[in-house]
């Protein structure tokens, strides 16, 4: 495997790898913008309107069967937050041309097809033309509607915004109803091109053999206007309520949800991993083991590291009744790790789980280029043998005054209400 | 009987399988891709959700057991002597986990390091149950979470919703997991004799792709596996009409937005054609209402559906479901909508250009799948329980289906009668609806 990087103009990097061992081609473009209540759901619309046509494929049916006919190529958008700020990711792959029946030249068609959605996209009087934008609308609408059907998912929404008020990190990812609605054609192709000259860009190509077709593409493409991108760093992190927040919400569920944040000033990339590997990652870890095969409080119990917002989650699904209980199970786990009761035996199951993880993301395109963006950003220069050597090294009480920077900022619950009325129907 | 072994090679890739008949009685499938870190094992059971009566042998007695036996068995037998199994594999450095479906059970790890102790630690337990009356109802607590957190994703809730439209007595109309009743009838005897039953090594598949070596495996398989008495288990399944239960299903539901689920019931699959089928319907659906159909574009352009809009094939030994589900404000009328595009391909016939495409991507697809080590595990595993001694039938099936079977799978999996409407409405909208 060989990796690369270069700047191909003001703030848009670009790196490629090359590993032999895949029979396809992968992209993933980052762009990195500032966020904020009203441009958030124009974010998330970009994601969507963008990949579904352009003036070359003007209809989502169009673009599909173009992509269908390059052997299920694929093109695709999603919005992420990193840190304060919102990240535009879109990702493409293709087979390689090599295995192409009619001796199609799959890249070349590719390309062609990801610059022209960003840089030619179906315009009508300087906005996005109709149905496509009038469908990715509604799609946003009813998204936003229906965040509540995912109840997990929602219980996390809903304790990021109480663990982040007043923060851009506290508005949900697809942003409030009424916002979406006042889009307009006009206002998403606006910011689409402030976009493009403002934004943060990352590109990380995956190739089975080196393609400097690629790289041309995106430098000349990227360099057909002016761009003045302000600096935007990654880290945000959150303040710590002086007294911990508890919000509870009622729904119509089977099951409650608990979530509690916690946040800290400055942990390393290694204290991190070593945390969340001790307290859910293994497969016997704290949380595990004594909230779920203890207890029976719950079938499912993670830990989620927001890394540029100095917080930490932990989400399980329970009965009502035993939330006060979950809670001091949980903490005393962190009491543990903090009183250092916890044997060295763990940390070598922390660091093989660390190799293990490298080694699956290096048997796949998307996870090569996650790699090499993560430690990008955290200007991570050292291999992941050398890093879990750092994690099997790492000493007893650099682990004890880790887990004592963790400080509870907030509850959220939402506590199930079982008394439904009579609701079915043949 | 003698171990015996057999290569497999794709014509298009050149990736070569090897097809193992142990003579333990296991099937051993294996995809060495050495260029890989990681290496994948999923050692399975065809006895899944659906087999709840049985006769072990004509001589036995016919065994009742509660429904979510299957998925309680897998929770269970992670449970040893010594403690949990996942310990072990955490010690190392290995990822192990299950699942439980409709019609079998798979045990799987994946790992970087120590693939050979995995792998005999793997072959061990399953074969080893090791729990008790108290152990198994500690384990309701959990499993009885599980089931909630189901009951409140309302794609789950509207699958099992249609699946009882469809289907007036066959088991495969209750969720995998059981039900919170059903789970308290388990006892520790009903899951031995589950195993018992079951988990006998002709019963059996394992599968292992990525970083690993057959000679390693063969020798581990040669040294812990020990021949298995005859297999002859007879799943009894109760008498199912070939029409369906009712044509439309509702529920309520604290949801954002009117979920709903299209089902087509039709005739089983024989055995081996059962991968056939599947690829089939899938490809068939996709000309109907996928994304490059003009019926997509419309009821996109209408509101009537948004894009959550999908389809997928239901396909095992004794029941067929086509199923379509989606989001929509107007769910009878992307109903009609759908009826009237099959009579008009069937009047009309197939677009060669959609069809020519839809080839194009499912051979795409079946390359790619091949060159990730965790999905060749899956197929692997999937050619075995669809019964296909090739791990590379997919290919071949695809290079053989014409527009004439596309048609005649329209005419036999898609009738309007044997159709079921199942929808979850907001709570919201509940007064509205009993106006």
């Amino acid at each position: 495997m060989q990796q690369t990087a270069m700047e191909l103009g003001n703030q848009i990097r670009f790196t490629e790898t090359i590993d032999h061992k895949f029979r396809s081609n992968y992209v993933c473009i980052r762009f990195r913008t500032p966020r904020n209540a009203e441009n958030a759901p124009i974010h998330a619309l970009l994601t969507d309107v963008l990949t579904e046509s352009s003036a070359d494929y003007p209809s989502r049916g169009v673009l599909a069967l173009k992509l269908d006919s390059l052997y299920a190529a694929d093109f695709s958008g999603r919005l992420c937050l990193i840190g304060d700020t919102a990240e535009l990711v879109f990702t493409a792959s293709w087979l390689d041309d090599r295995y192409a029946l009619y001796h199609e030249e799959i890249t070349r068609e590719m390309l062609e097809l990801i610059i022209g959605c960003f840089l030619r996209p179906n315009i009508q009087n300087n906005g996005f033309c109709n149905p496509e934008f009038r469908i990715c609308k509604q799609n946003l609408i009813d998204d936003i509607d229906c965040r509540k059907n995912d109840k997990r998912e929602y219980a996390l929404e809903k304790a990021a915004a109480l663990a982040f008020q007043n923060e851009p990190a506290a508005i949900p990812i697809h942003g409030e109803r009424h916002y979406a609605e006042k889009i307009t054609p006009q206002t998403a192709y606006q910011t689409w091109q402030q976009i493009l000259s403002t934004s943060s860009v990352e590109i990380y190509c995956v190739t089975p053999q080196h393609k400097p077709i690629i790289r041309d593409y995106f430098h000349q493409a990227f360099n057909s206007f002016n761009r003045f991108p302000p600096t935007m760093p990654f880290l945000a992190p959150s303040p710590c309520k002086e007294i911990s927040k508890t919000v509870e919400e009622i729904m119509q569920t089977e099951q409650s949800k608990l979530v509690l944040a916690f946040k800290f000033n400055n942990l390393n990339h290694e204290e991190l991993v070593m945390l969340e590997g001790m307290l859910s990652g293994i497969s016997d870890s704290l949380l595990f083991t004594n909230v779920r095969e203890k207890q029976q409080l719950c079938y499912y119990i993670l830990m989620h590291v927001s890394t540029f917002k100095n917080t930490v989650f932990i989400d399980c699904g329970i009965d009502y009744e035993q939330v006060s209980t979950a809670i001091s199970t949980i903490l005393t786990q962190f009491s543990t790790i903090q009183c250092g009761l916890f044997s060295d035996d763990m940390k070598e199951k922390v660091a093989l789980r660390y190799e293990r993880l490298a080694a699956e993301m290096s048997d796949s395109a998307s996870g090569i280029a996650s790699m090499a963006c993560t430690d990008f950003r955290r200007q991570e220069t050292r291999s992941p043998q050398v890093f879990s050597q750092v994690l099997r090294t790492m000493p007893r009480e650099t682990i004890m005054n880790a887990a004592k920077q963790l400080v509870l900022d907030s509850v959220y619950i939402l506590r199930a209400n079982t008394d439904s009325p009579e609701d079915y129907i043949e | 009987m003698n171990t015996t072994c057999i290569c497999y090679t794709d014509a298009v890739t050149g990736d070569i399988c090897h097809r193992i008949l142990h003579k333990s009685g296991l099937e051993i499938r294996i995809m060495e891709m050495p260029d890989f870190s990681t290496a994948y094992a999923q050692f399975g059971t065809k006895f899944g959700s659906y087999q709840t009566v049985f006769q072990k042998t004509p001589e036995d007695s016919v065994e009742n057991v509660p429904i979510g036996t299957a998925h309680f068995l897998e929770h269970k037998l992670f449970e040893q002597k010594y403690g949990d199994v996942s310990n072990l594999f955490s010690r190392l450095g290995v990822s192990d986990n299950a699942y439980t479906n409709y019609d079998h059970t798979v045990y799987h790890f994946q790992t970087q390091s120590n693939f050979k102790e995995a792998l005999e630690i793997l072959l061990q337990f399953v074969q080893q149950p090791c729990f008790t009356e108290e152990s198994v109802e500690q384990e309701k607590s959990i499993i009885k979470q599980e089931i909630l957190e189901g009951m409140d994703d309302p794609a789950t809730v509207n699958f099992h919703q249609m699946m009882q439209g469809l289907y007036h007595s066959h088991p495969i109309r209750w969720p995998i997991l059981g039900t919170l009743e059903s789970i308290r009838d388990i006892t520790a005897d009903t899951l031995y004799q589950c195993h018992d039953a079951y988990y006998n090594l002709h019963n059996m598949v394992l599968c292992c792709t990525g970083n690993v070596y057959k000679d390693e495996i063969l020798e581990i398989a040669d040294r812990i596996l020990s021949p298995a008495p005859p297999f002859r288990m007879q799943n009894i399944l109760p008498d199912e009409p070939d029409n369906i239960a009712s044509a439309y299903r509702q529920s309520f539901a604290d949801i954002g937005k009117t979920q709903f689920s299209i089902g087509f019931k039709s005739k089983p699959a024989e055995g081996s054609q059962q991968m056939r089928e599947s690829l089939l319907s899938l490809i068939t659906a996709d000309l109907l209402i996928g994304a490059v159909s003009p019926l997509q574009k419309k009821l996109l352009s209408e509101g009537m559906i948004n894009d959550t809009f999908s389809t997928d094939c239901f396909i095992g030994d004794s029941w067929c479901t086509i199923y379509m589900d989606g989001e929509s404000d107007h769910p009878k009328q992307v109903l009609e909508e759908i009826l009237a595009e099959i009579r008009r391909m069937q009047n009309e016939g197939i677009d060669e250009v959609y069809f020519h495409a839809l080839k194009c991507a499912a051979f795409g697809d079946v390359v790619i799948s091949m060159n990730d080590p965790g999905t060749a595990c899956d197929v692997l595993m999937e050619s075995y329980m669809a019964g296909k001694s090739s791990p590379f039938a997919r290919s071949e099936i695809l290079a053989s289906i014409q527009k004439e079977d596309i048609l005649h799978c329209l005419q036999e999996r898609f009738q309007p009668e044997q159709c079921c409407l199942s929808v979850i409405i907001p709570e919201t909208e509940r007064k509205e609806f009993f106006k």
